[in-house]
């Protein structure tokens, strides 16, 4: 007798030592994880731009909302789980042909319902707020940067400054930014994931973007969007400076020995696996347009040589 | 040099693999293919094969094929998926890993293709074809000779995306190929050639299922079926038809016209000469939108079965649930923007778009409330079935919780393309479209095949798919807050990504043990099928009607035909301790006969579509003649069909109940 | 006569048979079946429109629809399909009543129709090819080729599937099997015949208007 209970008491004991075992290593691995994690950057929770922030809490509040339905349905599932199981030795109520009830069923059209609709009202507003075309609210005035994606870069053109350059994107702090993002080479989808979300550069059309960054450093900025080989390669920085470093950096690029005209340009548009920075002084600021407009009247080199054997195509270059 | 070109086309010895990978990929598929063709000359099963299985329009067979090849096909992506995790896990740095960046493109791309085409669509329309004649009270489809011609066409677009291995290459531009990437510009090798001749021509085998499902459905149910005791997996089922009716034609279009720009030199979708890349953008997701809900809508009827079978209880709200199944039909066509949201459409689309998106959550979370609802005061038996559907509604719920944020356009700004939609989609479609099909072919399991699956090894290899799913997708959940990016094959030591793709690649590497761990279970279940039998025809105490015909069903489904006159008709018909029919009603058939033809015809698309993307134009012209010549000497034959009598169909009965036939 | 004989031609005649009385169920299968096809193939002519009505304007500094569209023919292209629409119907009308050499006449009336329509389209094609406005030239061409194209290609099946049952009825009459592949063909012509009707509004026309 004695000995049997000295027993059970041991192996209780023994059960009793695995569970601790288990409790400290799942504590001590989840120490490692929150740890690990909290060396590392989380961009896109990480804003530090005025746009990137809206996004941000757009996703906290949307994340927070869904949780309404989320909990419901996973504590429904265990407790009905648990309680109704075949085996349950409480005797529970067991209704084969209980298969409808109006006000339950209405009570799940209408309450998620009401909840889409809260979201939909964000969604509308946020869309138009957020919307990637519109204008910054701010006194100082913008600075427009064409961004132009090439195979397998960055090309950075300062229209006001009359400078470019490749994987490297110098912006004074506080200032309203005015991208405007076209491609000589696939889509591709152009994310500074600290100062904002992403939008595609693609051939042929112009799309636009408007940040504004509220804390000087350097940010990671790279192409979203499949677009060949190198497309892994196609990483930037986008360096936040106070207006007056970011003067000076203008004024460096603007001493460099390189120079772009679109002819110059067409070169530079090769696939390149290089990603170096590079700087470019005395840029034609009209080289964006024109860039446009070649794909929209054949006289984008890809174009004439794919049309060559047609006759007609000197004919009314109608834009 | 002139007549070789015309002879085969851009074929020439370069097209072989340089690649130690992908020969071995292909070397491997190759021999695989040889061990089981001298496997069958050594049993002597060729015969048989050909009779029994490649050449009967039986859709019971044609289910079983779908499947098998699904899963064959489920594993080839698995293997791409693995070579993914393991390139992402290495490509650190200074290290580039274990592929090239061309390589590493190649298999992500065709691990999409094959998942969704082959593993996804192969898994639905294998479970239609095994379910859905059964469960609506008929003998076989509308239309058999089709039915067995669309599989042959689905096969022809597996064989066609695996020849790539070997034989040029695959694209690289994604599973969606988007323009000017994919235009003969930018991918000027036979990659994408190949991807549009394998959609192409599956393609239009699952747009001819579509037709043939629907019309099944519509045509075919049994007597007093009226449309509102349809059991739910058939609704589910002809609303997903009805979406593949709607939207693989624009698929069909859409690539053709790719295939016009880089053969023809037409300005679809080129960067330039008048053409209009976004314009694809846009109907290849009218196409792939639908397309999801055409994957999971079967998936939702397969859960609805199982929960009001396992509950013991009748399904909650019916009469919602097929309203919800409606509304998903139709909001599933007015969403396609929310994949594009990027592009740069403008506010009042995308908040239209968004907010649509947001409505579709209304009616699924509708269903996932009633099948809550159908386990309240039941009786539930946890059946391996069961364990899918329970893993399921988790991962779903966290899935469709990720939708919904991604639905606001100013979220996705900072969401899209990165790994967090990836492991949205992943969560989406591993946990609501392959759960689901793992869960209907374990309950369906005894009714095609005679007896069950073993149990514990059916909750084993569920226990390693979510813990592998868990440790494979949620790490992507985080690195796509950490602003990492898909289809990346490279990435800077200094971001501190690795341990998290380390992970994942753990989890890629448990999920694999899952496929091994269910391919286990079958090879057990059938040593063991002596005493997993199904002797009674009804193994799990089932509601409707294909339960009411013995195990394994035989080849003409119903002794006689059941007159129905309620929703739970073999339940109700068990309550009341009467038989659905008596050996009375039986009386002599006609039943479709076995197809060869279907394999030549699909033998036929396979050399056109091979033909097509090498350029060999005179072997279009001959296959294409070839595949309408035989068509139409096939559909001379006024009367396809042999006889079954009376006594054929009481006599094999008897059999079964005795037990002589396996 | 041995016993497996015996047992084959009685299992023919009980074939027979049961085919007949299944036949109508399968027949109405069988049509509505192929109506779903006509859908699907409505789908796919829709996308093609969506295509057109995008692209129209891309015309790349080639030609617009004004410049290279003649009326005329079109014209004459819409009345010979919508005759033959109409013949067809006759035909169906003739083959209810049984009366199969008039099946025949308006059969052939309708493929020497159909035959014009195709000629006419192919002069046009090969007129545009030939002054260097082919669908190499622009969006626009592209959109116009293939979606005219494509609704050429259906007529050019349907008057295969017409050469087939001319030569069915001549053979076998107006046999049960021949008058229901006459119904369905007929059915294809007709939805031909809407999807021209579409073509000739939205292209033809607006574009010659420059609507």
């Amino acid at each position: 007798m004695l000995y049997d209970r000295y027993k059970s008491e041991l192996k209780l004991k023994k059960k009793r030592n695995k569970i601790f075992t288990i409790v400290i290593i799942s504590l001590i691995v989840l120490v490692g994880i929150v740890w690990y994690l909290s060396t590392l950057n989380f961009e896109v929770l990480n804003p530090k731009g005025t746009i990137a922030l809206q996004e941000r809490n757009l996703i906290y509040l949307a994340l927070l909302l869904s949780l309404v339905v989320v909990i419901p349905v996973f504590s429904l599932l265990i407790i009905f789980a648990y309680k109704y199981r075949e085996n349950n030795p409480k005797k529970v109520d067991y209704k084969p042909d209980w298969d409808k009830n109006n006000l339950l069923e209405f009570s799940w059209w209408f309450f998620p319902a009401v909840l889409i609709a809260i979201l939909g009202v964000i969604t509308w507003n946020t869309s138009h707020s957020l919307n990637p075309f519109k204008p910054i609210d701010s006194k100082v005035q913008p600075i427009r940067v064409d961004v132009i994606s090439l195979q397998w870069r960055w090309l950075f053109i300062y229209p006001a400054y009359k400078v470019a350059t490749i994987n490297y994107l110098p912006l004074p702090i506080n200032t309203p930014i005015d991208f405007h993002l076209t491609s000589d080479a696939p889509m591709n989808s152009f994310w500074i994931p600290q100062l904002s979300g992403q939008i595609y550069s693609m051939p042929v059309m112009s799309t636009q973007l408007h940040i504004m960054a509220t804390s000087d450093g350097n940010y990671r900025g790279l192409s979203a969007n499949i677009s060949g080989v190198g497309f892994a390669n196609m990483s930037f920085v986008a360096a936040v400076k106070s207006s007056q470093a970011f003067q000076t950096t203008i004024k460096n690029i603007s001493q460099s020995r390189q120079t772009l005209n679109y002819a110059s340009f067409l070169k530079l548009a090769k696939p390149s696996l290089n990603s170096k920075v590079q700087y470019f002084s005395k840029v034609n600021p009209a080289i964006y347009d024109q860039l446009i407009m070649s794909y929209m009247t054949a006289s984008h080199p890809a174009i004439i040589n794919k049309n060559s054997s047609n006759t007609s195509i000197k004919s009314g270059m109608g834009m | 040099m002139v007549f070789a070109s015309v002879l085969l086309g851009k074929l020439s010895w370069q097209v072989f693999p340089k690649d130690i990978v992908t020969l071995g990929a292909f070397v491997s598929i190759v021999a695989g293919g040889i061990l089981v063709a001298a496997l069958l000359t050594y049993f002597k099963k060729w015969g048989y094969l050909w009779r029994e299985w490649l050449t009967n329009t039986d859709h019971k067979k044609i289910g079983v094929m779908y499947v098998i090849l699904s899963i064959l096909m489920l594993i080839r992506g698995g293997v791409d998926a693995l070579m993914m995790r393991a390139q992402q896990a290495t490509a650190v740095g200074a290290s580039h890993g274990v592929l090239s960046s061309s390589t590493f493109q190649q298999v992500f791309s065709a691990h999409g293709t094959i998942m969704i085409f082959f593993a996804a669509m192969g898994l639905m329309f294998g479970i239609i074809n095994l379910v859905v004649p059964l469960q609506i009270g008929t003998r076989d489809v509308a239309f058999p000779f089709l039915n067995l011609t669309s599989f042959w066409l689905f096969a022809a677009g597996a064989i066609l995306i695996n020849l790539s291995l070997g034989i040029g290459s695959f694209s690289a531009a994604g599973w969606l190929a988007y323009p000017p990437l994919s235009e003969l510009k930018y991918s000027p090798s036979v990659g994408i050639d190949y991807w549009i001749w394998t959609l192409e021509i599956a393609g239009i085998g699952s747009l001819m299922s579509g037709i043939n499902f629907l019309t099944t459905i519509i045509k075919n149910r049994a007597p007093g079926m009226t449309l509102m005791k349809m059991p739910l997996f058939s609704w589910s089922v002809l609303c997903a038809m009805f979406l593949v009716i709607f939207a693989f034609p624009i698929l069909t279009v859409t690539i053709s016209l790719l295939f016009l720009d880089r053969t023809l030199g037409t300005h679809f979708f080129t960067a330039g000469g008048g053409g209009n890349m976004m314009m694809y953008v846009n109907l290849i997701w009218a196409w792939g939108h639908p397309e999801v809900y055409i994957l999971i809508l079967p998936a939702f009827g397969v859960f609805s079965e199982i929960v009001s079978t396992f509950s013991r209880k009748k399904l909650f709200g019916y009469r919602t649930m097929v309203w919800a199944l409606a509304a998903i039909t139709v909001l599933s066509f007015s969403v396609w923007v929310h994949h594009f949201f990027t592009m740069g459409a403008g506010a009042d689309v995308n908040g239209f778009f968004g907010i649509m998106t947001m409505i579709i959550a209304i009616p699924t979370g509708v269903k996932i409330f009633n099948w809550l609802f159908t386990m309240y005061k039941g009786k539930i038996h946890f059946n391996s079935a069961l364990y899918w559907f329970f893993g399921f509604v988790i991962l779903f719920t966290i899935g469709g919780v990720a939708g919904v944020i991604m639905a606001i356009p100013a979220a996705d700004f900072q969401l899209h393309n990165s790994l967090f939609l990836v492991a949205h989609f992943h969560t989406m479609i591993v946990s609501g479209v392959l759960f689901g099909y793992f869960a209907g072919f374990t309950y369906w399991f005894p009714k095609i095949f005679g007896y069950k699956l073993d149990e514990k090894l059916g909750i084993k290899t569920f226990y390693l798919w979510v813990i592998g799913f868990i440790l494979a997708f949620f790490p992507l959940y985080i690195l796509g807050f950490l602003g990492a990016t898909r289809r990346i094959n490279h990435y800077a030591a200094n971001l501190g990504w690795q341990p998290l793709f380390i992970v994942a690649g753990i989890g890629a590497v448990i999920i694999a043990g899952g496929v091994a761990m269910g391919v286990w279970q079958q090879i057990v279940s059938y040593r063991r099928r002596q005493e997993y039998k199904d002797k009674t025809g009804d193994p799990w105490n089932g509601r409707t009607i294909e339960w009411s015909v013995p195990s394994p069903a035989p080849y003409y489904n119903f002794k006689a035909i059941p007159v129905i006159h309620d929703r739970d008709a073999f339940w109700v018909a068990k309550q009341n301790h009467q038989a659905l029919v008596s050996d009375d009603d039986v009386v002599d058939i006609i039943l479709p006969k076995r197809a060869p033809v279907s394999f030549i015809l699909g033998m036929c698309a396979l050399v056109f579509g091979f033909a097509m993307i090498w350029h060999i134009w005179w072997l279009v012209i001959v296959s294409l003649i070839a595949f309408v010549v035989i068509l139409m000497v096939r559909l001379n034959d006024e009367k396809p069909y042999e006889v079954v009598t009376a006594e054929d169909i009481l006599a094999h009965e008897k059999s079964l109940k005795t037990g002589n036939v396996v | 006569m041995d016993e497996l004989e015996v047992k084959t031609i009685s299992h023919k005649k009980l074939l027979n048979r049961l085919y007949k009385k299944e036949a109508p169920k399968f027949f109405e299968t069988a049509s509505f079946g192929f109506f779903v096809y006509l859908m699907t193939d409505l789908v796919l002519f829709a996308s093609l429109f969506a295509v057109y009505a995008v692209l129209e304007g891309n015309t790349f500094g080639g030609p617009s629809g004004q410049q290279i569209f003649n009326l005329n023919n079109v014209l004459i292209e819409t009345l010979a399909l919508l005759t033959s629409s109409f013949t067809m119907g006759l035909a169906i009308l003739s083959m209810k009543k049984g009366h199969r050499n008039k099946v025949l006449l308006y059969l052939v009336i309708s493929f020497l129709l159909g035959a014009v329509f195709l000629t006419i389209e192919m002069n046009e094609f090969s007129h545009l090819i030939s002054i260097g406005d082919s669908w190499r030239r622009s969006g626009f061409l592209s959109a116009f080729f293939v979606l005219v194209g494509t609704h050429g290609l259906h007529i050019t099946v349907g008057l295969i599937w017409m050469a087939i049952m001319f030569f069915k009825v001549l053979k076998s009459g107006l046999s049960e099997s021949n008058a229901r592949r006459l119904t369905l063909m007929s059915m294809f012509w007709h939805f031909l015949d809407i999807v021209w009707i579409f073509i000739f509004t939205i292209v033809y026309l607006y574009g010659v208007l420059g609507l």
